[in-house]
């Protein structure tokens, strides 16, 4: 029954007969339109390595790109200044000139320049240029465009000039052209509509990667395997295996959880003398990378960010930490430090970061011209003090009852994640209820509590989903669509590697909505 | 509808140059450090305290106090609301790339084809903190938006889609952006091809983004037209040709110390004036909400405790922060102060002082460092602008009349000959602060 809807469906949309397995899931969520997106830093250096074999990095030197959400590819963030464009120019020209200073016997050299442009002439040029291009643009080209790049090749010889150097000129206008520069994806006559291969491919490689698909991926494009779900799915599976894959402990996981900047966190020096370095920052940073790519690779629910122990710490760590009880990422020093200002903890910020990261239930901003709180009260008194004077004003409470409790939870651990049992001299309490009148008992016993919320899930779920497709998730069908994926990953352990085959797998994220004509 | 700006015509018949300075001091300052407390001109008025630097410099000054700049539209994200707002005087959209254009595009556009560049962005840093409306509006202040030419011939700037303009912050790149790339006047064979080459290269760009345009919905024609408005400046920049006397010197290195590295900065947009590559610069010494280091600064080590430029800003009238707040301000002045010099000392193409043809308008994103507020802002100028800036004075608003920065921008860019009704927000009428 459900094979004979999904060809009906499926003949309706005026397409051939399906495979087996080619059955449309037409699950809930709109895909949105998703605004289109450039390459950022990392993705140009990722794709320009796999594609030329260089071990030049030019996106070091493009001004950084704009964030939304937190992360670095939301097509609406990421413009384009004339500034950026020269450095693109000055790029593509580098890149060029890398390429003919490579042995000439080099794989490098040959697999882009496979023929003797000398003896073959422009027959050469275009045989080079074509699979080139179509690389680069990451699709199958047509002839018509081929001519156009012939362009440079045409000057150079009426000029006089030698066809190498035309030919290096089209391979800058390959690396200039919108089509290399963008992730190009079209709309057709009907909305929402579904992706190509080529576009899939790109979404889903540029996802888990950071980069190009690579030769098995087109393929599997370009022969339609990626319109099939179990071939799909082994195409993901295959993406996470790989060690790029590892690149999304920078690309996601610490830019989700805000620490990817921890090197520039302010930290009082004064206060915090010995106990705060560039060395701190980076063990803490690489204890959460490690840590959340050990998840990923075992395949763990995402639940078990806040309640796995960490094996990650290495000696400075070690020493850093003491014997403290620690468990999941909210006692990694990491995270506290993220969320502490640089003389002191923020029971707020703290509780702020575990509603908006962890739940995905953000609380407003205070309103203008609220007072902060006396940095050095006069009389000793613990932070639980001054936040419950703070509760009893009525426009306050709202928030703080929220966020105050998980923040106060987290006091036994100092601004740069130091386990302690006083703060200016008086004992820390650590226990407390949540709203739902849960109560805990310290940082192990919370982060227990917050693993068992179901938003946990789908807060990370729609973390991923914002990071893969591109787009802030501000549409009335996107909860559906989260909790949709939620759901099948569930069905099958809900697993980080679960989740991400769900996302991808998901109607959602293989179609598209055009924008506004 | 979203058009690309023409290729502007090449040798136009250009006005002797008017030129254009927007220069950004982060997190607000020490307001007894600013404001004087007499206003008048000549020796009625007396510099503020953080102003000791610019001494030598009083009689090219011009303070204008008492405006204020989204004070009544404020909101959590203070920081990155004010920078936005610095030059454009309108309150930018949360998390969209959503103003008006600024003063420094709306310049240097009615300059357009006069100058190999449109114009300059130089900072110190790129760090971009989000601040609840977008990074782009912590670290640029300059933005293209859209443009409308009315009835009478007046224009208008309203807001719409537009593109932060990165800044530069290496002086080594921004120097060859400005004296290096391939000389127009070189008339040897190879250069021609070379010339030739370069050409093609764009035109095959362009023929891929007309096509591609065509297929595209209304917001990804804005990515790829921002594309195509850089291709069309680097064609430009390619075949204007560089004034016959103009000798930039050695390329700077990239390694400079804090002090000389923001000189340098200045220098570059003094000698990009001199040989008249542009007329139309902003400068960022720090992003708004930036958190830097400053314990370079030997008063702010020897202070001790926090030092970074926003964790200081927020003194909360603790003496030790004041004092660390205020010389952070001092230096931040300093700076200034060089790059008003370094202006002064430069001799145009007339053999007068750059400064005479310049104004530079510094400002910052917010007033007090602490308390975050958007009224009583911040506001110096330098330079007489060919004789219709009156120096030597201070002018200030009483803060009833809530006069704001989009009325101070009429009366600016009327000076540059650009007539507008309305500037940003709140602009409605001109001041007469001139």
């Amino acid at each position: 029954m459900a094979l004979r809807r999904a060809v009906l469906v499926c003949c309706a949309l005026g397409c051939a007969g399906p495979a087996p397995g080619d059955e449309p899931r037409r699950g809930p969520g709109d895909p949105g339109t998703v605004t289109l997106r450039r390459l950022n830093r990392v993705e140009y250096d990722n794709t320009v390595r796999d594609l030329f074999g260089t071990t030049l990095s030019p996106g070091l030197a493009f001004p950084d790109d704009d964030e939304v959400d937190g992360f670095d590819t939301l097509g609406e963030a990421l413009s384009l200044s004339p500034t950026y464009v020269a450095r693109y120019a000055d790029a593509a020209r580098a890149l060029v000139d890398d390429l003919y200073r490579a042995d000439r016997a080099s794989y490098r050299r040959t697999r882009i320049l496979h023929c003797d442009l000398a003896q073959g002439g422009f027959g050469c040029a275009r045989e080079i240029l074509a699979p080139f291009a179509a690389r680069a643009w990451r699709r199958s080209i047509t002839e018509a465009e081929v001519e156009t790049l012939m362009a440079p090749v045409h000057t150079a010889q009426e000029l006089g000039g030698s066809l190498e150097e035309g030919l290096r000129a089209s391979f800058e206008a390959v690396l200039l052209s919108p089509h290399f520069l963008f992730r190009v994806e079209l709309d057709g006559t009907e909305t929402p509509h579904r992706l190509t291969d080529h576009e899939l491919a790109s979404r889903l490689s540029y996802f888990i990667w950071s980069t190009m698909p690579d030769e098995a991926l087109t393929a599997a494009a370009e022969s339609g395997q990626l319109q099939n779900d179990d071939r799909l799915g082994a195409a993901i599976d295959r993406l996470l295996d790989d060690p790029r894959a590892e690149r999304l402990n920078d690309t996601f996981a610490t830019r989700w959880l805000e620490v990817d900047k921890l090197e520039s966190h302010e930290v009082s020096g004064r206060l915090f003398f010995g106990r705060w370095s560039g060395k701190h920052a980076a063990s803490m940073k690489t204890e959460v990378r490690r840590f959340f790519q050990d998840l990923l690779r075992a395949d763990r629910p995402a639940t078990e960010l806040l309640t796995a122990r960490s094996t990650y710490s290495d000696a400075l760590l070690a020493s850093h930490y003491g014997d403290s009880p620690r468990v999941g990422l909210l006692t990694m020093g990491a995270v506290l430090a993220t969320t502490s200002f640089s003389t002191r903890t923020s029971p707020v910020k703290r509780g702020q970061y575990v509603l908006d990261r962890f739940l995905c239930s953000p609380l407003p901003p205070p309103p203008p011209d609220v007072e902060g709180f006396p940095d050095a009260p006069a009389t000793p008194v613990t932070f639980r003090e001054i936040l419950e004077q703070h509760r009893n004003k009525p426009e306050c409470a709202g928030c703080h009852r929220l966020m105050d409790p998980i923040g106060l939870g987290l006091e036994g651990y100092d601004a740069v994640g130091r386990h302690r049992t006083t703060e200016r001299g008086l004992p820390i309490d650590t226990s407390g209820a949540l709203p739902d009148e849960t109560s805990f008992s310290g940082a192990i016993d919370l982060a227990e509590i917050l693993a068992r919320d179901s938003r946990v899930t789908a807060c990370m779920t729609r973390k991923l989903a914002t990071f893969a497709i591109g787009r802030r998730l501000v549409l009335a069908d996107d909860d559906a669509w989260i909790d949709h994926i939620a759901a099948e990953a569930g069905k099958t352990g809900g697993g980080l590697k679960q989740i991400i085959r769900a996302l991808v797998t998901s109607e959602a994220f293989r179609s598209r909505r055009a924008g506004t004509p | 509808m979203v058009t690309l700006p023409a290729l502007p015509s090449l040798g136009a018949v250009c006005p002797s140059p008017q030129r254009f300075v927007g220069y950004y001091l982060p997190n607000g300052c020490w307001l007894p450090d600013w404001v004087p407390t007499a206003t008048g001109s000549g020796d009625a008025w007396q510099l503020a305290p953080g102003h000791a630097a610019l001494a030598d410099l009083k009689s090219e000054l011009l303070l204008v106090t008492g405006l204020e700049n989204q004070q009544r539209r404020r909101e959590f994200g203070d920081h990155a609301l004010g920078c936005g707002a610095f030059l454009t005087a309108r309150k930018p959209g949360k998390l969209v790339q959503q103003t008006s254009s600024s003063v420094d595009q709306v310049l240097a556009e009615s300059m357009g084809g006069c100058t190999k560049v449109a114009s300059l962005q130089l900072g110190t840093h790129n760090i971009g903190p989000t601040d609840a409306f977008g990074s782009y509006y912590t670290r640029s202040v300059s933005w293209r938006g859209p443009r409308e030419v009315k009835g009478d011939g007046k224009v208008a700037f309203p807001v719409g889609s537009a593109t932060p303009l990165y800044k530069e912050t290496d002086p080594r790149l921004a120097f060859d952006r400005l004296f290096a790339g391939p000389n127009a006047a070189d008339s040897t064979r190879e250069a021609q091809i070379r010339r030739a080459l370069r050409k093609s290269v764009l035109d095959v760009v362009t023929t891929h983004g007309d096509g591609l345009r065509q297929r595209l919905g209304a917001e990804d024609r804005v990515k790829v037209d921002q594309l195509f408005t850089g291709i069309r400046e680097l064609e430009r920049e390619m075949q204007t040709l560089p004034p016959a006397a103009c000798a930039p010197g050695p390329r700077p290195t990239s390694s400079l110390g804090t002090d000389a590295r923001t000189d340098m900065m200045g220098r570059l947009i003094a000698l990009a004036f001199q040989c008249d590559i542009t007329r139309v610069a902003t400068f960022m010494i720090g992003d708004a909400l930036n958190g830097r280091d400053m314990s370079f600064l030997e008063e702010v080590r020897q202070i001790g405790g926090d030092a970074g430029d926003h964790a200081v800003s927020h003194h909360q009238r603790r003496a030790d922060m004041v004092a660390k707040f205020r010389a952070i301000g001092r230096w931040k002045v300093e700076r200034l102060a060089q790059f008003i010099r370094t202006l002064r000392d430069t001799q145009d193409a007339d053999g007068r002082s750059l400064l005479d043809s310049t104004l530079v308008v510094a400002g910052s994103d917010i007033a007090d460092g602490d308390s975050h507020r958007h009224d009583n802002m911040p506001l110096l100028m330098a330079g007489r602008l060919g004789g219709r800036v009156t120096t030597n004075r201070h002018v200030r608003y009483a803060q009833s009349q809530l006069k704001t920065f989009g009325d101070f921008y009429i009366t600016l860019l009327g000076m540059y000959g650009v007539q507008v009704d309305t500037f940003g927000d709140d602009g409605k009428e001109a001041l007469a602060w001139r």
